[in-house]
Protein backbone atom coordinates (compact mmCIF):
# COMPACT_ATOMS: atom_id res chain seq x y z
CA UNK A 1 0.00 0.00 0.00
CA UNK A 2 1.56 3.52 -0.74
CA UNK A 3 2.10 5.38 1.94
CA UNK A 4 2.65 8.90 1.12
CA UNK A 5 0.53 10.88 3.90
CA UNK A 6 3.32 13.01 6.65
CA UNK A 7 3.75 11.28 9.83
CA UNK A 8 5.41 14.22 11.53
CA UNK A 9 3.02 17.10 10.51
CA UNK A 10 0.25 16.48 12.96
CA UNK A 11 -1.92 19.41 11.72
CA UNK A 12 -1.63 18.18 8.19
CA UNK A 13 -2.69 14.37 9.45
CA UNK A 14 -5.77 15.89 11.06
CA UNK A 15 -6.96 17.47 8.23
CA UNK A 16 -6.53 13.68 6.42
CA UNK A 17 -8.58 12.49 8.86
CA UNK A 18 -11.45 14.91 8.28
CA UNK A 19 -10.73 14.45 4.84
CA UNK A 20 -11.30 10.73 5.51
CA UNK A 21 -14.36 10.75 7.61
CA UNK A 22 -15.89 13.55 5.04
CA UNK A 23 -15.30 10.99 2.68
CA UNK A 24 -16.68 8.44 4.57
CA UNK A 25 -19.86 10.53 5.03
CA UNK A 26 -19.98 11.15 1.28
CA UNK A 27 -19.67 7.21 0.51
CA UNK A 28 -22.43 6.18 3.01
CA UNK A 29 -25.52 8.74 2.08
CA UNK A 30 -28.95 8.05 3.85
CA UNK A 31 -30.08 5.24 2.31
CA UNK A 32 -33.78 4.95 0.74
CA UNK A 33 -35.68 1.94 3.02
CA UNK A 34 -37.10 -0.84 1.02
CA UNK A 35 -40.90 -0.88 0.31
CA UNK A 36 -41.55 -3.64 2.70
CA UNK A 37 -40.00 -1.66 5.44
CA UNK A 38 -43.37 -0.89 7.21
CA UNK A 39 -44.92 -3.29 6.76
CA UNK A 40 -42.69 -5.36 8.16
CA UNK A 41 -42.06 -2.95 10.89
CA UNK A 42 -45.78 -3.37 11.78
CA UNK A 43 -45.64 -7.19 11.42
CA UNK A 44 -42.73 -7.56 14.16
CA UNK A 45 -44.62 -4.86 16.59
CA UNK A 46 -48.02 -6.96 16.16
CA UNK A 47 -45.78 -10.10 17.19
CA UNK A 48 -44.08 -8.49 19.77
CA UNK A 49 -47.16 -6.93 21.15
CA UNK A 50 -49.14 -10.34 20.94
CA UNK A 51 -46.07 -11.81 22.66
CA UNK A 52 -46.35 -9.59 25.66
CA UNK A 53 -50.59 -9.79 25.56
CA UNK A 54 -49.93 -13.56 25.49
CA UNK A 55 -47.38 -13.14 28.86
CA UNK A 56 -49.57 -11.32 30.49
CA UNK A 57 -52.59 -13.26 30.46
CA UNK A 58 -50.49 -16.05 31.60
CA UNK A 59 -49.30 -14.24 34.42
CA UNK A 60 -53.00 -13.12 35.31
CA UNK A 61 -53.84 -16.52 35.28
CA UNK A 62 -51.57 -17.49 37.36
CA UNK A 63 -52.00 -14.85 39.58
CA UNK A 64 -55.88 -16.10 39.94
CA UNK A 65 -55.13 -19.44 40.50
CA UNK A 66 -52.69 -18.25 43.27
CA UNK A 67 -55.34 -16.63 44.86
CA UNK A 68 -57.95 -19.10 44.65
CA UNK A 69 -55.44 -21.86 45.89
CA UNK A 70 -55.21 -19.48 48.91
CA UNK A 71 -58.67 -19.06 49.80
CA UNK A 72 -59.67 -23.03 49.53
CA UNK A 73 -56.40 -23.26 51.70
CA UNK A 74 -57.92 -20.62 54.37
CA UNK A 75 -61.55 -22.08 53.80
CA UNK A 76 -59.80 -25.31 54.75
CA UNK A 77 -57.85 -24.22 57.51
CA UNK A 78 -61.10 -22.52 58.98
CA UNK A 79 -63.38 -25.36 58.69
CA UNK A 80 -61.26 -28.40 60.15
CA UNK A 81 -61.60 -29.81 63.36
CA UNK A 82 -59.55 -27.95 65.94
CA UNK A 83 -57.17 -29.93 67.83
CA UNK A 84 -57.80 -29.16 71.50
CA UNK A 85 -54.98 -29.04 74.01
CA UNK A 86 -54.42 -31.52 76.69
CA UNK A 87 -55.77 -28.79 79.32
CA UNK A 88 -58.63 -27.99 77.48
CA UNK A 89 -59.66 -32.29 77.55
CA UNK A 90 -58.37 -32.07 81.05
CA UNK A 91 -60.57 -29.98 81.87
CA UNK A 92 -63.61 -31.25 79.94
CA UNK A 93 -63.03 -34.86 81.00
CA UNK A 94 -60.91 -34.95 84.21
CA UNK A 95 -61.96 -38.56 84.79
CA UNK A 96 -59.88 -39.20 81.73
CA UNK A 97 -56.93 -37.57 83.42
CA UNK A 98 -57.56 -39.72 86.61
CA UNK A 99 -57.40 -42.97 84.24
CA UNK A 100 -54.07 -41.86 83.07
CA UNK A 101 -54.87 -41.86 79.55
CA UNK A 102 -53.84 -38.17 79.72
CA UNK A 103 -50.39 -37.58 80.57
CA UNK A 104 -49.70 -35.55 83.08
CA UNK A 105 -47.38 -32.64 82.47
CA UNK A 106 -43.58 -33.46 83.46
CA UNK A 107 -42.55 -30.63 86.07
CA UNK A 108 -39.00 -28.89 85.50
CA UNK A 109 -37.03 -27.77 87.80
CA UNK A 110 -34.36 -25.78 87.37
CA UNK A 111 -32.02 -25.15 89.93
CA UNK A 112 -30.46 -22.06 91.78
CA UNK A 113 -28.16 -20.14 89.71
CA UNK A 114 -25.80 -20.34 92.70
CA UNK A 115 -25.25 -24.55 91.70
CA UNK A 116 -23.79 -23.16 88.18
CA UNK A 117 -26.96 -24.04 86.40
CA UNK A 118 -25.88 -27.45 85.57
CA UNK A 119 -29.13 -29.05 88.08
CA UNK A 120 -31.48 -29.64 85.92
CA UNK A 121 -34.03 -32.25 86.83
CA UNK B 1 3.54 6.76 26.40
CA UNK B 2 2.73 7.75 30.24
CA UNK B 3 -0.59 9.63 30.34
CA UNK B 4 0.17 12.87 31.88
CA UNK B 5 -3.43 14.81 32.30
CA UNK B 6 -2.02 18.63 32.25
CA UNK B 7 -0.80 17.40 28.64
CA UNK B 8 -3.62 15.93 27.66
CA UNK B 9 -6.15 18.61 28.82
CA UNK B 10 -4.29 20.85 27.36
CA UNK B 11 -4.14 19.06 24.02
CA UNK B 12 -7.97 18.08 24.54
CA UNK B 13 -8.73 22.10 24.82
CA UNK B 14 -6.97 22.61 21.44
CA UNK B 15 -9.53 19.91 19.89
CA UNK B 16 -12.27 21.47 21.81
CA UNK B 17 -12.45 24.64 19.64
CA UNK B 18 -14.23 22.75 16.92
CA UNK B 19 -16.07 20.47 19.17
CA UNK B 20 -17.47 23.35 20.80
CA UNK B 21 -18.32 24.83 17.40
CA UNK B 22 -20.59 22.41 17.22
CA UNK B 23 -19.61 21.44 13.24
CA UNK B 24 -17.55 18.84 12.60
CA UNK B 25 -14.97 18.76 10.20
CA UNK B 26 -16.26 16.26 8.12
CA UNK B 27 -19.12 18.95 7.75
CA UNK B 28 -22.26 16.93 7.86
CA UNK B 29 -23.71 18.93 10.63
CA UNK B 30 -27.59 18.76 9.56
CA UNK B 31 -28.56 17.53 13.13
CA UNK B 32 -30.61 19.95 13.68
CA UNK B 33 -33.10 19.73 11.08
CA UNK B 34 -34.05 16.56 13.25
CA UNK B 35 -36.86 17.75 14.94
CA UNK B 36 -40.38 16.13 15.56
CA UNK B 37 -43.21 17.64 16.22
CA UNK B 38 -44.31 17.53 19.92
CA UNK B 39 -47.80 17.16 19.68
CA UNK B 40 -47.33 14.10 17.34
CA UNK B 41 -45.00 12.31 19.71
CA UNK B 42 -47.95 12.95 22.48
CA UNK B 43 -50.43 11.41 20.34
CA UNK B 44 -48.03 8.59 19.73
CA UNK B 45 -47.52 8.06 23.43
CA UNK B 46 -51.13 8.09 24.05
CA UNK B 47 -51.34 4.91 21.44
CA UNK B 48 -52.18 6.43 18.18
CA UNK B 49 -50.66 4.02 16.00
CA UNK B 50 -50.88 7.11 12.67
CA UNK B 51 -48.97 9.39 14.75
CA UNK B 52 -46.41 6.67 15.21
CA UNK B 53 -46.48 6.03 11.61
CA UNK B 54 -45.70 9.46 10.77
CA UNK B 55 -42.95 9.78 13.51
CA UNK B 56 -41.06 6.83 11.63
CA UNK B 57 -41.76 8.24 8.13
CA UNK B 58 -39.93 12.12 9.26
CA UNK B 59 -37.39 10.41 11.32
CA UNK B 60 -36.68 6.68 9.23
CA UNK B 61 -34.11 8.70 6.75
CA UNK B 62 -31.65 10.08 9.57
CA UNK B 63 -32.07 7.13 11.41
CA UNK B 64 -31.20 4.43 8.67
CA UNK B 65 -28.46 7.05 7.30
CA UNK B 66 -26.63 6.93 10.97
CA UNK B 67 -27.15 3.14 11.12
CA UNK B 68 -25.39 2.56 7.75
CA UNK B 69 -22.47 4.60 8.43
CA UNK B 70 -22.46 3.07 12.11
CA UNK B 71 -22.81 -0.54 11.38
CA UNK B 72 -20.89 -0.03 7.76
CA UNK B 73 -23.16 -2.76 6.37
CA UNK B 74 -25.84 -1.32 3.59
CA UNK B 75 -27.49 -4.64 3.16
CA UNK B 76 -28.42 -4.61 7.29
CA UNK B 77 -29.64 -1.40 7.50
CA UNK B 78 -33.38 -2.10 7.18
CA UNK B 79 -33.02 -5.05 9.81
CA UNK B 80 -31.28 -2.75 12.38
CA UNK B 81 -33.71 0.37 11.41
CA UNK B 82 -36.30 -2.25 12.36
CA UNK B 83 -35.21 -2.98 15.90
CA UNK B 84 -34.88 0.54 16.18
CA UNK B 85 -38.75 1.76 15.59
CA UNK B 86 -39.69 -1.69 17.50
CA UNK B 87 -37.92 -0.67 20.35
CA UNK B 88 -39.32 2.99 20.36
CA UNK B 89 -42.79 1.48 20.33
CA UNK B 90 -42.34 -0.63 23.00
CA UNK B 91 -41.06 2.27 25.48
CA UNK B 92 -42.44 5.57 23.64
CA UNK B 93 -44.67 5.37 27.02
CA UNK B 94 -41.74 6.10 29.24
CA UNK B 95 -40.60 9.14 27.57
CA UNK B 96 -40.63 12.13 29.82
CA UNK B 97 -40.98 15.09 27.42
CA UNK B 98 -41.03 15.73 23.90
CA UNK B 99 -37.76 17.60 24.62
CA UNK B 100 -36.04 14.47 25.19
CA UNK B 101 -37.42 12.75 22.21
CA UNK B 102 -34.19 12.78 19.64
CA UNK B 103 -31.60 12.36 22.09
CA UNK B 104 -33.89 9.19 23.15
CA UNK B 105 -33.74 8.36 19.42
CA UNK B 106 -30.07 8.36 18.89
CA UNK B 107 -29.53 6.16 21.93
CA UNK B 108 -32.13 3.44 20.70
CA UNK B 109 -30.01 4.06 17.30
CA UNK B 110 -26.67 3.78 18.84
CA UNK B 111 -28.07 1.08 21.33
CA UNK B 112 -29.03 -1.22 18.12
CA UNK B 113 -25.97 -0.54 16.53
CA UNK B 114 -23.72 -1.67 19.10
CA UNK B 115 -25.68 -5.28 19.77
CA UNK B 116 -25.76 -5.40 15.46
CA UNK B 117 -21.85 -5.38 15.82
CA UNK B 118 -21.39 -7.53 19.10
CA UNK B 119 -23.50 -10.25 17.07
CA UNK B 120 -22.09 -9.52 13.43
CA UNK B 121 -18.57 -9.85 15.58
CA UNK B 122 -19.59 -13.51 16.83
CA UNK B 123 -20.66 -14.08 13.60
CA UNK B 124 -17.80 -13.32 11.86
CA UNK B 125 -15.83 -15.63 14.21
CA UNK B 126 -17.13 -18.48 13.55
CA UNK B 127 -16.83 -17.58 10.03
CA UNK B 128 -13.68 -17.30 9.78
CA UNK B 129 -12.71 -20.01 11.04
CA UNK B 130 -15.12 -22.10 9.44
CA UNK B 131 -12.97 -21.31 5.94
CA UNK B 132 -10.15 -23.35 4.17
CA UNK B 133 -7.23 -21.17 2.80
CA UNK B 134 -8.50 -21.77 -0.61
CA UNK B 135 -12.06 -20.06 0.09
CA UNK B 136 -10.34 -17.54 2.04
CA UNK B 137 -8.68 -16.39 -1.64
CA UNK B 138 -11.70 -17.57 -3.73
CA UNK B 139 -13.77 -14.61 -1.45
CA UNK B 140 -10.70 -12.10 -1.79
CA UNK B 141 -10.98 -12.44 -5.74
CA UNK B 142 -14.45 -12.10 -6.07
CA UNK B 143 -14.09 -8.99 -3.85
CA UNK B 144 -11.73 -7.69 -5.93
CA UNK B 145 -13.95 -8.38 -9.02
CA UNK B 146 -16.24 -6.67 -7.61
CA UNK B 147 -14.35 -3.61 -6.89
CA UNK B 148 -13.70 -2.85 -10.42
CA UNK B 149 -16.90 -0.90 -10.71
CA UNK B 150 -17.66 2.84 -10.44
CA UNK B 151 -18.54 2.28 -6.83
CA UNK B 152 -15.06 0.69 -6.10
CA UNK B 153 -13.37 4.03 -4.54
CA UNK B 154 -16.35 4.44 -2.00
CA UNK B 155 -16.19 0.73 -1.34
CA UNK B 156 -12.47 1.44 -0.48
CA UNK B 157 -13.37 4.22 1.60
CA UNK B 158 -15.59 2.58 3.40
CA UNK B 159 -13.38 -0.39 4.11
CA UNK B 160 -10.62 1.81 5.56
CA UNK B 161 -12.53 3.70 7.72
CA UNK B 162 -14.04 0.10 9.09
CA UNK B 163 -10.05 -0.96 9.30
CA UNK B 164 -9.22 2.40 10.72
CA UNK B 165 -12.05 2.45 13.00
CA UNK B 166 -11.03 -1.39 14.37
CA UNK B 167 -8.72 -0.81 15.98
CA UNK B 168 -10.29 1.22 19.15
CA UNK B 169 -13.34 -0.25 20.97
CA UNK B 170 -16.62 -0.27 19.74
CA UNK B 171 -18.01 2.31 22.21
CA UNK B 172 -15.33 4.70 20.99
CA UNK B 173 -15.83 3.70 16.98
CA UNK B 174 -19.58 4.97 17.74
CA UNK B 175 -18.66 7.82 19.79
CA UNK B 176 -16.24 8.90 16.95
CA UNK B 177 -18.56 8.59 14.12
CA UNK B 178 -21.44 10.71 15.51
CA UNK B 179 -18.92 13.54 16.10
CA UNK B 180 -17.00 13.52 13.28
CA UNK B 181 -19.28 11.58 10.57
CA UNK B 182 -22.78 12.54 12.42
CA UNK B 183 -21.91 15.75 12.71
CA UNK B 184 -23.73 15.88 16.33
CA UNK B 185 -22.10 18.38 19.06
CA UNK B 186 -20.62 17.39 22.26
CA UNK B 187 -24.21 18.98 23.55
CA UNK B 188 -26.26 16.62 21.95
CA UNK B 189 -23.92 13.82 22.62
CA UNK B 190 -24.09 14.74 26.25
CA UNK B 191 -27.86 13.79 26.33
CA UNK B 192 -27.13 10.60 24.73
CA UNK B 193 -24.14 8.83 26.76
CA UNK B 194 -25.68 11.03 29.94
CA UNK B 195 -21.54 11.88 30.58
CA UNK B 196 -19.92 15.08 31.18
CA UNK B 197 -18.80 16.63 28.63
CA UNK B 198 -15.22 16.87 29.51
CA UNK B 199 -14.92 13.16 29.85
CA UNK B 200 -16.26 12.43 26.26
CA UNK B 201 -13.69 15.60 24.70
CA UNK B 202 -11.20 13.17 26.66
CA UNK B 203 -12.69 9.93 25.35
CA UNK B 204 -13.24 11.64 21.34
CA UNK B 205 -9.65 12.89 22.26
CA UNK B 206 -7.88 9.10 23.04
CA UNK B 207 -10.06 7.68 20.03
CA UNK B 208 -9.15 10.10 17.68
CA UNK B 209 -5.16 10.14 18.46
CA UNK B 210 -5.20 6.27 17.74
CA UNK B 211 -7.02 7.06 14.87
CA UNK B 212 -4.31 9.65 13.37
CA UNK B 213 -1.39 7.36 14.44
CA UNK B 214 -2.42 4.41 12.34
CA UNK B 215 -3.72 6.80 9.20
CA UNK B 216 -0.74 7.12 7.90
CA UNK B 217 0.01 3.39 7.66
CA UNK B 218 -3.54 2.74 5.90
CA UNK B 219 -3.47 3.48 2.86
CA UNK B 220 -5.65 6.63 2.65
CA UNK B 221 -2.92 8.15 0.44
CA UNK B 222 -3.29 5.79 -2.51
CA UNK B 223 -7.19 6.15 -2.31
CA UNK B 224 -7.30 10.09 -2.09
CA UNK B 225 -5.27 10.00 -5.44
CA UNK B 226 -7.73 7.75 -7.32
CA UNK B 227 -10.00 9.83 -6.25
Amino acid sequence: MANDLPTDNNSELERELDRLFAAYREAIPDPVSGPDFMPTLWKRIQARTSLAANLRRWAEGFVTAAAAVCLLLAFLAASSVPQSFWVERAVASPDELASGSIPEPRTLEIAAMDNGGTNLR
Amino acid sequence: MPFVPGTCNLLVSRRANWYRAGESPAGAGHAGERVVDHELIERAKGGDDAAFGQIVSSCKGWVLGTIARLIGRPEDVDDVGQQVFLRLYQSLGQLRSPEVFKPWLYRLTVNASYDYLRRRRRRMETRVADLSEQQMIAADMAEAERRRDDAASKAQVRELVQTLLAGISEEDRILLLLKEVEGLSLRELEAIYHVNENALKVRLFRARQRVLRALPASGWGAVRGKR
